[in-house]
């Protein structure tokens, strides 16, 4: 076995004990690398099949090229696909007063409004108990903090404070009214084992992490703050290339986590990924 | 206790620093990460603003300790894992609270780690938690260590201090039986013997920290073990059921007769047909320890999550009754008579505390008389179990990833307990 090949087993291994585990089971899916990395485990840890809906919390500021892709890869994949969009902070239905929008809020609050609490609306309305994300321990200094399986309160709080113990790959289920757990399947994948592994299986993903014109998007989100980089990499050994000697990390093209110090830390309290 | 189910050789190694409350660990980590340019600009910018707004003396601890409550209290509260890059071997270095309240976030990380660095305060000495730590990383299998006696730069470099430290730090590895690879006198704060050697501390002889840590060892694969695989789930996928789990220990063969040991029918000898994978264009004929796999049978028979598969050479055992050594970090002590589950691999069990045998403290056991015989929070002890059913195991000494387990409370509707011990079998009490 080489990394690559741990990394994949271990993460199999977790998407299993979740289907096993929760009755109600979804997976977060943003068409990001990291998100198609995801769906290729999931297709290998269920003799090919996908057997848990896929949803997409749509901010309505999706790159046009992102979209593009998700309607390829919804009939590539013939996955059921649930899109989640906040329509009230959108449009400034109650409880909101206005619209919420990057024109006129701060990066946090939309970010907060838009994903998080779009997210809120979506496990209110429908009762899952497990929701597979894709985070990585790499991205984040409070990811890197995280449990496999991470429990949620109804406020979608993150107790950061006291986490459950975890060890030898057993994973508590705690199923309060309410709360639900976050499956977090790629917590030690490294932003370069995901190019790695994109490129041992030819895994589809969408083309704007290759570099046009100078420029290439290293991490995917909001389109008015999500920035390219400099970059000439056109083909994913390029970009691995790239990688190794990069002095930049991979989010600081993202607004939302530089807005303020401990941006991230006050997101994910309140329930970002 | 070998620490991690069959981990790839080629993986990067783990390891993990331990040691008391403010003896400097994520300032030590801090500092490596940042001597050897592992931090990013932006991680560098987010350090140094953090310490702006921090009164006092500049702490690369904050490279770590990214939560605010962390910083403002200048504790680590939760384990994080961050790469050390630019060096030819790839290291995850993983930082642990020395708090006592935070234990089980300890042995969260450590449980996933390949090696440890001890760090002992010079000024300090050894500690209660000091030897805690250490007596958990044998419990959990960790027997590379790397001592680094810290904060030098508080009694002058001196020479005799360190060496009345490290004649301390000899005696107990002693006393716990375990090896050291290094003992190495450091100034975390100063960078002094962290990354290059220091002309602070002219007369050590040895190497700095970190190319020391090229004398670690990669874990050893597990595939030479006896055959040990546990049904995960039972899918029915292209009309045949479809049998998923992972190889814990040992090779397992296709067409190799093997036996399926179930806990409502017992044994049966059958055949595996193929193991299937999505995707790929070549059938595999063989998985060994660490994979996650899926298999189908070559005649019908029913199984189900916590059956076992074996070669009819390498049989496991299994009993009603098992005494295990274990960590406790339940607030609420362990009594006699107490009801728990106990789980190894997929298969789960409700047990009762039959004997609480004895319980270490620190490098002394302490047996107790029979009416006082608990175990408290943060404390190591033998205790033997009763179970409801029979459960497959091995001997901890044997075959680790399957000769330990985790201990839960009793699961309400449609939950699991909370996790409130972890440990391994023993073939017979005080031979660990």
């Amino acid at each position: 076995m080489d990394h690559l090949d741990f990394l994949q087993s271990q993460s199999i291994y977790i998407l299993r004990e979740a289907y096993y585990a929760f009755p109600k089971l979804c997976m977060l899916w943003s068409m990001g690398k990291d998100s198609n990395v995801l769906l290729w485990l999931t297709k290998k840890a269920f003799g090919g099949e996908i057997p848990y809906p896929l949803l997409h919390i749509d901010t309505t500021y999706e790159f046009p090229q992102m979209l593009a892709f998700r309607s390829w890869a919804q009939e590539h994949y013939g996955f059921e696909l649930i899109i989640k969009i906040n329509k009230a902070a959108r449009f400034g239905h109650a409880p909101y007063r206005t619209p919420i929008s990057y024109e006129t809020h701060d990066p946090l609050t939309v970010t907060h409004e838009l994903k998080t609490v779009a997210l809120q609306q979506f496990m209110q309305e429908h009762p899952y108990d497990g929701l597979i994300t894709g985070i990585r321990r790499d991205e984040d200094a409070t990811r890197a903090k995280e449990r496999y399986f991470s429990p949620r309160d109804a406020t979608f709080r993150w107790n950061y404070h006291n986490q459950p113990p975890e060890f030898w790959n057993q994973f508590v289920v705690a199923t309060h009214p309410g709360s639900h757990t976050r499956i977090q399947p790629l917590l030690d994948w490294s932003e370069i084992d995901i190019w790695r592994y994109l490129e041992r299986e030819k895994i589809p993903i969408p083309n704007m992490y290759f570099a046009h014109g100078g420029k290439r998007y290293r991490s995917l989100g909001c389109s008015p703050i999500t920035h390219p980089i400099e970059s000439e990499a056109s083909t994913i050994s390029a970009i691995i290339e790239e990688l190794l000697h990069t002095p930049h990390s991979e989010r600081s093209g993202r607004a939302q986590d530089h807005q303020e110090p401990y941006a991230m830390q006050k997101l994910r309290a309140r329930g970002f990924l | 206790m070998r620490s991690n189910f069959s981990r790839s050789t080629a993986s990067p190694l783990r390891i993990i620093t331990v040691g008391d409350v403010d003896h400097g660990k994520s300032t030590l980590l801090g500092r490596l990460l940042y001597d050897t340019h592992s931090l990013s600009q932006e991680q560098l910018s987010s350090l140094h603003l953090a310490n702006q707004a921090h009164r006092g003396a500049f702490e690369f601890a904050f490279a770590l300790d990214a939560f605010w409550e962390e910083q403002s209290r200048n504790i680590t509260m939760d384990v994080t894992e961050v790469p050390l890059r630019r060096s030819a071997r790839e290291y995850l270095m993983i930082d642990a609270p020395g708090h006592r309240e935070f234990l089980k976030n300890m042995i969260t990380g450590a449980s996933r780690a390949d090696a440890a660095i001890l760090v002992v305060s010079i000024r300090d000495g050894i500690r209660e938690q000091t030897e805690r730590h250490l007596q958990l990383l044998k419990l959990l299998g960790i027997d590379q260590i790397i001592v680094a006696v810290n904060k030098l730069d508080l009694l002058d470099f001196s020479q005799q201090a360190f060496e009345q430290t490290a004649e301390e730090i000899k005696t107990l590895f002693n006393q716990l039986a375990l090896p050291y690879l290094r003992i190495i006198p450091l100034a975390a704060r100063l960078g002094a013997n962290v990354v290059t050697k220091s002309p602070l501390l002219p007369w050590y002889e040895g190497p700095a920290l970190f190319p020391s840590l090229s004398e670690l060892k990669s874990p050893l694969a597990e595939e030479e073990k006896p055959l040990r695989f546990f049904i995960q789930d039972v899918y029915h996928v292209g009309g045949e059921p479809l049998l998923v789990g992972r190889v814990e220990s040992g090779t397992l063969r296709v067409d190799e007769e093997l036996l399926f040991w179930s806990q409502h029918q017992g044994v049966c000898s059958q055949r595996i047909r193929s193991i299937e994978e999505w995707g790929a264009t070549h059938a595999p004929l063989s998985a060994t320890a660490g994979e996650s796999i899926a298999i189908r049978l070559q005649g019908p028979l029913s199984l189900q999550r916590g059956d076992l598969v074996t070669t009819p050479k390498h049989p496991p055992l299994q009993s009603h009754r098992l005494v295990v050594r274990l960590f406790w970090f339940e607030k609420k002590n362990l009594c006699l008579q107490q009801k728990v589950i106990l789980r190894l691999a997929t298969q789960r069990v409700g047990a009762s505390v039959a004997s609480i045998l004895h319980v270490v403290e620190g490098t002394t056991s302490i047996v107790m008389k029979e009416e006082e015989r608990a175990v408290h929070q943060d404390q190591v002890a033998d205790v033997s179990f009763q179970l409801e059913q029979p459960l497959f195991y091995d001997f901890h000494q044997e075959i680790p990833t399957t000769g330990r387990l985790l201990i839960t409370l009793p699961a309400g509707e449609e939950q699991t307990g909370e996790i409130i011990a972890g440990g391994g079998i023993l073939n017979a009490p005080y031979s660990f």
